[in-house]
Order: C-alpha cells, then structure tokens, then sequence
C-alpha cells in the first residue's frame, strides 16, 4: 500500500533500489524488501498521435511519484467509494506511465512471472492507482512476481477515429490500445532489469479492464507481447464494436460540434480537454439519437489488424490462440455496489415471509422455477440472496470461456467469487469486490475484510493468479483441484468461505433467470 | 488510517453507529472502536454568495463516504508528492463537507476537546483530506480528542472581491473564510453529538491553513466559535511585501472580456472556463488568493491593523520547520547526499553560495544549532522562519491576556540519508501518522517525536497547555524568555534569539537551490480529478 503502517526505513537513498534498463536507470524505493518503482514512463505521445518510445537518459531517474492518470470526462465521487475505496490522481495527457513491484533487481537469472494489471472505468476513466486495491507489493510480495499497473489514454484522447483527416491520425481510433501494446513492449525489453521474465508475461484486468484484455486477445499487434489472460467482470458480455463507418461518424460529428473544418485539423490537437469532452458528448448523444437511443461509447474501433473485434461476433484471432485464459466474476457486481436495489433494510434480516415477498415481486409468475433454480445452484444462500445476483455478467464470463475452451486449444479456467462481506449486515461481492484478493490487498480495505477468512482467502486466490501467470495452470502449492473449463466438462471454481468446484452448478438457474437491469446513472455520481 | 492493516471487523451498518444531531441521524462506521464519519454537509452556498446552514432532515444520512472538494484553477501532480503524500479528489462546488473522528458517540457528558483542521494550499488549493497525514483516527485516539477536517471554497470560488460590483457581492472576498465560520457554527451546534465539548474547540492549521487559523484570528463573526488557535508554518514575511497593481476581479474581468455590468455571467460560468482562461496569466496567477480586508468580515493582517482585541484573549501555539520550501523540491545534491559530505565539501559548497559571507554564515549557524552540521545552511527555510518570529515578538508585545507558544520542528527526516524537515513535514506528527508515512517515518524515533508532538497539540486543545509527558518544561513566549520548543528526537527549550540572528541573516541572502522535477508537468493543463 502506498500508506500503511510502516515497522522499518522505506525511502530512497543513493546506491539503493536503482535498476539499470536499457533506457537508463531508475531509482525507486525499498519497502520492507520489496522494490517499488512509480511513474516510469513508458511511451510518450502527441495527441490523437501513436505513442513513440521515451527517450534514453543520462543519469538516475527517480521513480518514486506516481504518474498522471489520462484526463476523464466526468471525475466524481463514486456511490461505491466505501465499498472500492478510490484514489484519484492528478489527470493530464501526459499520461503514459507505468508502476512496477518486484522482489529482483538488475537479477537478470530472476525470470520471475510478470502480471500486467489493466484497471477498470470501461474504456473512459480510471488509472493504474485509482484502486488502494491495485497496489502491487503485497502481490509481489506474497507471491515473488512481477507486478505492473499502468496508465494510458482513455476515452475521446483514445478512441477518436480521425483516420479520415490525414496519415498522422491513422490509428489515433485505437491510440488508447497501441498504448497499452507500447506499455507491453516497455516490458518486454525492460522487465528483465526488474527481475522480470519477458517471455512469461500475464495481462490481467477487471471491468473495462477486462475489457482491455479481450482486446490485446483480439489484436494482432499485441500478439506474442504476453502468454496469459485474465478477464474479471469485463470484456465478455456482447457489446457492440465500433464499426469504422460508426466511428468515423462520431469524429465527424466531434469536429462539427467544435466548428472544426478538415483543413484545420490540427486545432483538433490543442482545443481545451473540457471542451473537447463536451463536444465529445454532444456527438455521442447525436448518434445515439440516431440509432434509436443506444448508447455509443469511445472505444476500439475494428480494423482487423490493432483490433479485430469482439470474439462473440468474429471468433477468436488465430494469432492468440495458443494463450491460457483465466476468466470470470463475482456474484454481486452491480447488483451490489450501490446498497440495496430491492427491499428495505438489511437483507440479512429480513423475515422469510418479506423475502420471499420481495423475490415475487421481483420475478411473478416464474418465482417458483426461480426459488428453486437458486437453492439447487446456492443450497447455502437464503432465497432474497436471488435478488443481488448478477446473471448477465455469469452469462458473459461461462459463454466466454466455453468459445474459448472451444475455438483454442491453450488451457481455459472459469471462477465465480462468492463471499459475502460483512457490509450493511450481509452484502454480496460488489463489482471490484474480488479485486482486493487477487492482490492480496484485502486486509486493509475496510469493507472487504471478514475476520477470519480474508487471510486464508486471498493467499488461496492471489497465489491462483500467480500459479496461472507462471505456467498458465491455477494449481500448485495452496491451490487444488481447480480443473479447466472444457466443452466437455464445464467446470467453475466458486470462492467463497468454502470454496468448492463445480461443473454447471447453475446450469438451470441461468436458464430460468432474467437479467435484472441496473441504471447506467447509477454508476455516475454521488449528488447529496 | 484509512488504508492500513485491519484485524477486527469494521463496522458498518444501516444502524449503527448512527448519532444524534440537533439537524438529523447521521450513519457512519467503527474501525477499531474510532468513531469515523466522512463527507457531513455543514453548509450550503451559492457561487460567490454567504454559506447557509444545513437544513433539518428526516431519516438517516450516510456519511461513510468523503465529500467532494473545491475546484482548483490548477491541480498539477505536485513534485513534492513523494515526500507529502497526497489524495487528489473529484472536485465540486458543492463542496461544504467535513469529517469527524472520535471515540464516543450519543454520549453528551464525554466533553472531550475538538480540534478543527484547515488543510494548506494557501487559500487556493488543497482539502480537508489532501494529504494522507490529515486523517484524524489516530490522533483521535492517542489524545481522545475529536478531530475534524473540512472542506471548503477556494480561490476565485472563496475570494474573489466582486463587491465594486454590486451589493449583492459584498462578501464574496470573504466567502471562502465564511464557510470556514458556518463550520465552526456547525461544531458548535452538533459537536456534543459526537462525545465532543463545544465550548472548547482549537482551529489549527498548516501553510494557508495557517494562514486561515491568522484571519479567523481577526475575523469578529468567528469570536466565542473558537477558544484556541495553532498556526503552523503559516506566517510568513513574503506576504506582507506583495501589492498587486489591479485586482483580481478586474484581472478576471479583463480576461472573459466583460464589462462590469455583466459582472454576473461570472455566476454561471462552468468552472473549467476559469481553469482555461487562467492559463493566459503568469504561472502562479490561480494562487494568488486570500481574504479581503474589508473592516467588517476580516479586519486584516495583524502586521497591518494590530491584533483584534478578541484574538489577545486566545491561547495561540505558532511555529514552523527547519527546511521548509528549502527541502520539498530538493533530493540529493551533485548525486550525492548531504550527510555523506565531509566538511571541505561541504565548505566549498557553501562558498559558491555564500561567498565571503560564509564564516558568518557559519558562526550564526553554530551558535543556532551547535549540533547541527553546516551544509544545513543550504537547507534552511526561507519563508515562515521570520515571520513566525515576528508573530510571536507581535503577541509578546500586544500584552494579549492569553499565552502564546512558540515551536520549531527540527527533526531531520529520512529520505536520502537525512533531509531536513520540509513544508508540511511536522503534520504526521502532529496527527500521530508519522509511522504510516514513507517519507517520515524512522523506526524506534517516530513512534517517541510522534507521541510528544501530538500530545503537545491534545494538551494544548484541552488545557491551553502544550506541556505534556516525556518532554523538557514549555513556557509561553515573552519577550525577556523569548523560550522556544525545539522538536526533535531529543526535544528541547531554548531562546531563540541565536536563531534570529540566523534567520534574519538567512533572509538578506537569497540562495538558489536546484530544484527536483520528479514528474513532468502537464505542457497541456488537463486539470485534476474535477467534475
């Protein structure tokens, strides 16, 4: 953690923490045996321009600040900040820096595995630290691994088709991705000074993080650059592409909206972020309109070479099929983040009578099939619990790993977590919930710690995902009996107080279930 | 902390704990039997207008969550983030909130003292939880007090003087200094609540919040709101020196090209207009804020208008560090650190910067600070030293009836083999956070300094008294004594006349220092986290 209780010296000295790269050296900082380097950049880019390499320097770099995070349309304080705890840093389109925890240095026989950590806000906020959850040491730590976080641009700076408006701006409908392709070949020359292996090289991200991941699966230009994935909460439900028609369109629009005519493209480079995010929003509210109301994003654009298209809709790209996926959810996400969607009170206490008063409310007629789909797949869970699951994400990440399982060869695994916190008397996992757990983070944020489990919980999960990052199997050590998710056998691990592995323990309960919709409004905003 | 190791269950639910308060139920969480509640709305306002209270509300209100913060003109990633730790936050005019930490609720006899804290960033800048050192849990416990940390408007939001302009204006210099006393008001009215005693609150405050502690000191709508007062590091001699030739509201004027009887559009602006147009005045423009001196709301500077009577009748605790600005953006010098030099080094180094004033240099400083090597010379504050001074001399001679304290916090920090103890570097001890923070921490020495500094300052808030276990006898400051506490891993009471000499010598020579970029700044300002 960037603040936590300290019990020795942890600051930089000369001679102390400076790993040699091919760039030059950086100098970070020891903590408790653990080398941490913050706000190294990179790659640099121009706006709406393809990111370049940095700069070879004389001399040592201090690498003990965190760098900018990509500027956001909209940065406000999130309902769900008690349950993910944020730390928001300072925006600016200088943005394209990485933080690095590790146990070697300049080591070059270490080849420890390396996780890439690709944060979450969809295609259009966030940061490499907007989670305390993200933080790599106790990861790298608990686990001897490489960790890396990062940061690169996000919404109208990433995802603005101006191909149509000259050369230069060929790719600029993708810069968010060769960002992130540029971050992955930092690492590849560069994490051996780290201690790092570049041929072990894992991609993991949660949200629009996982969204990420899909993405680097689906793209030609980051293929070879990494060897697993991990999809958590994103990037497997059946989102629309961007089609270069639709995206050119937005652009268009965008500059409408600013009065910018194709000949002076390149104000298009200077105008001030907010209006240039405001003009952004207009010209997505106008295609929306347009499309009858659906909501058009920023975001890859498909033009079968940086970004293929979504495996739902094309299949997955032969150039990354020989890699291992590890993918999933959690019980709750947005069913969860927000208090109670249904009811009042604390579920944990409701009657059985307004439980099930509750549950009939919710789903009518088919209460009955329902009640008994859920206590077939959850014996353990009350019935209200029915209410606060999100089936749409399960769809997403069980459909997802059986294409994969189908369409690659490479091993496939598929997890569900599933601990209550002790929230509010009972709250199911939120979306990000597990996160703290992979990161081995979760005795220290508040809301996701449960004396008594958390400790043996995240060393289970955390040493899962490093398992998985050094040799594309979550078993080994503390991890067991976690078989892969095959067309035959379609197996999910369920973490929880007991965790347990299944093969299509909700089978029914996924038939019988509906969706329950949640407001995109939700997510945005806290206006007391 | 509100990142740190947990081993018992945090508590948080709909109905518990949950106080009392005159105006509603507030809901907030236990984290090892801390009280903490974040993000309580203590004032509403209109841009440029006078704070309202909060109105009365039914049910139950979460404050779990912190509030937003004022927009800044600028939000830069600051380059001394390493050494002060901060936590930028989503920024919205609507931004009156506060936070409480504390060991007893719904239990009106407790009477426990209140301390209120004004974050730094001058009067432009900065929250109520800009740096992770502000978090009041621990001193809460250790000194089982109530701490509270707010919230509140800034810059051209708190202090731009539009009252040429109409009526309707007349204190929007002030507003930012009036949602400071609605807080207070706040306090007075709730506190009891919170197991916290009303009639004993301390306002203390760093930096600008130094400066904020100063002008509520003069300020007659705060009197009987406060009964004690802790500047830290938030005088300085700098300011009494600066006479802008047109004032702000013409400058913000000129830059939207209004005409003053379109004075109002400035009203509905959006706020990234402001952040936008500032970009076309000198660097620094969107700092340069602060109270107005209009006889009525604030009564001005001390230095100017003497001090007020009502502020002779409060005890004040006035100091600042050793390094202060001469430290925040400096790490090692050619490569190496200052405490591996032996002498010649360090001598050739201070005759490129002092010249022949050197062994003067020298002589002042040994006499200062016998036990402290002399490449410390190149580390010295250059802004609050002196003014801290002439504050304590002003009191000492305004034959106020209440004490004055005064401090140094001299304890040479850890990063880089030692570094001397920069802008902001007594807050961790002071909110008894020092072993949570990298920069400050030193193991089996933090945890003694810490214990000291911050029972001094709970002391201080409950007794008027900074007198406290563990270190040497406190006296107040008078002018035969001139007695100064020293802060340090051996603290210690001494006159500070030596070091005034030293002081007032180092303020007659200016010396450049290198200063570290640690992150390169936006060339393209993209603003912080803001709505």
């Amino acid at each position: 953690m960037y603040i936590r209780k300290l019990t020795s010296l942890v600051c930089p000295r000369v001679g102390q923490a400076e790993a040699v790269t091919p760039y030059g050296t950086f100098r970070g900082i020891l903590s408790e045996g653990t080398y941490v380097f913050r706000g190294i950049e990179y790659a640099a880019a121009k706006r709406f321009h393809a990111p370049e390499k940095p700069a070879a320097f004389q001399g040592i770099k201090e690498a003990i600040v965190y760098g900018n995070a990509c500027p956001e349309p909209f940065t406000v304080v999130p309902h769900d900040q008690y349950t993910v705890p944020h730390y928001f840093t300072v925006q600016s389109q200088d943005c394209l820096y990485l933080n690095i925890w590790t146990q070697h240095i300049n080591e070059p026989e270490a080849k420890r595995p390396v996780m890439v950590w690709f944060h979450g806000g969809g295609m259009t906020t966030g940061s490499g630290v907007e989670h305390y959850a993200y933080d790599g040491e106790e990861a790298s730590r608990f686990n001897d691994v490489v960790v890396v976080t990062l940061n690169h641009r996000l919404n109208v700076l990433g995802f603005l088709d101006l191909s149509a408006y000259g050369e230069e701006y060929k790719d600029s409908g993708n810069a968010g991705l060769l960002d992130l392709i540029s971050a992955l070949e930092w690492v590849r020359d560069n994490i051996g000074a780290f201690g790092g292996d570049p041929e072990n090289v894992m991609i993991f991200g949660q949200s629009g993080g996982g969204g990420k991941v899909c993405s680097m699966l689906q793209s030609k230009r980051a293929a070879g650059l990494f060897k697993r994935a991990v999809l958590q909460s994103g990037g497997m439900r059946r989102g629309a592409d961007q089609t270069k028609e639709q995206s050119r369109k937005l652009a268009a629009y965008v500059l409408e909206e600013l009065g910018i005519v194709p000949e002076n493209i390149k104000e298009i480079e200077t105008v001030w972020y907010d209006r240039l995010s405001e003009a952004a929003a207009r010209a997505q509210a106008r295609i929306s309109a347009e499309n009858g109301g659906k909501r058009v994003m920023f975001g890859p654009v498909v033009d079968n070479d940086i970004y293929c298209g979504h495996p739902f809709n094309v299949g997955f790209i032969e150039e990354t099929k020989d890699v291992a996926v590890l993918c999933g959810n959690v019980y709750g996400e947005f069913m969860q983040n927000f208090n109670f969607p249904k009811g009042e009170g604390m579920k944990g206490r409701w009657t059985e009578a307004y439980a099930y008063e509750m549950v009939k409310d919710e789903y009518g007629e088919k209460t009955e099939k329902v009640t008994a789909a859920f206590k077939k797949a959850y014996p353990e869970r009350p019935v209200q619990d029915v209410l606060f699951m999100d089936i749409g994400m399960r769809n997403g990440a069980y459909d997802f790993a059986l294409l994969r399982a189908k369409e690659s060869g490479a091993p496939c695994y598929n997890f569900l977590f599933n601990l209550e916190s002790p929230l509010n008397g009972g709250t199911l996992p939120w979306h990000n919930a597990e996160i703290p757990y992979i990161f081995h983070n979760a005795d220290y944020l508040e809301p996701s710690f449960a004396a008594g489990t958390t400790g043996p919980l995240q060393d289970l999960i955390s040493r899962a995902w490093a398992n998985f990052a050094a040799c594309g199997n979550p078993n080994g050590g503390i991890v067991s009996g976690w078989e892969a998710f095959t067309p035959d056998k379609r197996c999910t691990m369920i973490f929880d107080r007991e965790c347990r592995m299944e093969a299509d323990h909700d089978a029914e309960l996924r038939r019988v279930l509906p969706p329950r919709q949640i407001s995109i409004s939700m997510l945005l905003g806290k206006k007391k | 902390m509100f990142i740190r190791k947990l081993t018992k269950q945090a508590v948080c639910n709909l109905d518990e704990p949950v106080v009392l308060t005159p105006d509603g139920r507030l809901r907030g969480l236990q984290v090892d039997d801390t009280y903490i509640f974040r993000g309580i709305k203590y004032a509403d306002a209109e841009r440029f207008m006078l704070p309202t209270p909060v109105k009365p509300w039914e049910g139950v209100k979460d404050a779990i969550i912190y509030g937003p913060v004022c927009p800044e003109i600028q939000t830069v990633q600051p380059d001394d983030n390493y050494t002060v730790p901060h936590v930028f936050y989503p920024q919205d005019e609507d931004c009156q909130y506060l936070n409480v930490w504390t060991q007893r609720i719904n239990d009106p006899s407790a009477k426990r003292p209140v301390l209120v804290w004004f974050h730094g960033g001058g009067f432009s800048t900065g929250s109520g939880i800009e740096h992770f050192a502000y978090d009041g849990e621990n001193m809460s416990r250790f000194g089982d007090v109530v701490v509270v940390t707010l919230n509140h408007r800034l810059n051209l939001l708190g202090y731009l003087d539009l009252s040429a302009y109409g009526e309707r204006y007349r204190y929007s210099g002030n507003v930012g200094n009036a949602d400071l006393v609605e807080a207070l008001r706040w306090v007075k009215r709730n506190i009891t609540a919170f197991g916290g005693d009303p009639d004993n609150v301390t306002i203390f405050g760093q930096s600008g919040g130094g400066g904020k502690v100063a002008s509520l000191l003069q300020t007659p709508s705060a009197d009987g709101l406060f009964h004690r007062a802790v500047i830290q590091s938030g005088i300085g001699r700098f300011g009494r020196k600066r006479k802008p030739e047109k004032s702000m509201a013409e400058t913000v004027l000129e830059l939207f090209r209004l005409t003053p009887d379109r004075v109002q559009e400035l009203e509905t602006m959006p706020y990234w207009r402001f952040q936008e147009e500032f970009t076309k005045l000198p660097s620094g423009a969107g700092m340069a804020f602060g109270p107005t001196k209009d006889g009525d709301f604030y009564l001005g500077d001390i230095f100017e208008v003497g001090i007020c009577a009502h502020a002779k009748t409060v005890p004040v605790l006035v100091g600042n560090v050793l390094g202060e600005f001469s430290q925040n953006f400096v790490s090692t010098v050619d490569g190496t650190e200052k405490n591996s030099w032996d002498e010649e080094k360090a001598l050739r180094i201070l005759k490129e910067k002092y010249g022949n004033d050197t062994e003067e240099a020298i002589r002042l400083h040994r006499a200062a600070y016998p036990d402290l090597p002399v490449q410390n010379l190149l580390f010295l504050d250059r802004m609050f030293r002196g003014g801290t001074m002439d504050y304590l001399h002003a009191r000492a001679k305004a034959c106020c009836t209440a004490p004055t304290y005064g401090f140094m916090f001299r304890m040479e920090q850890p990063p880089y083999g030692g570094t001397l103890p920069w802008h902001n570097a007594e807050i961790p001890y002071v909110f008894h956070n020092a072993d949570y923070i990298e920069p400050s921490y030193v193991p089996g020495v933090t945890e003694k300094v810490q214990d000291i500094v911050c029972g001094a300052w709970c002391h201080f808030a409950e007794k008027a008294d900074p007198n406290t276990v563990g270190a040497p006898f406190w006296p107040p400051f008078d002018e035969e004594n001139q007695a100064m506490m020293y802060f340090d891993e051996y603290s210690y009471v001494k006159s500070m006349k030596a070091e005034e000499d030293l002081f007032n010598f180092i303020d007659s020579h200016p010396v450049e220092m290198t200063r570290v970029i640690r992150q390169k700044q936006p060339k393209y300002f993209g603003g912080g986290p803001r709505v």
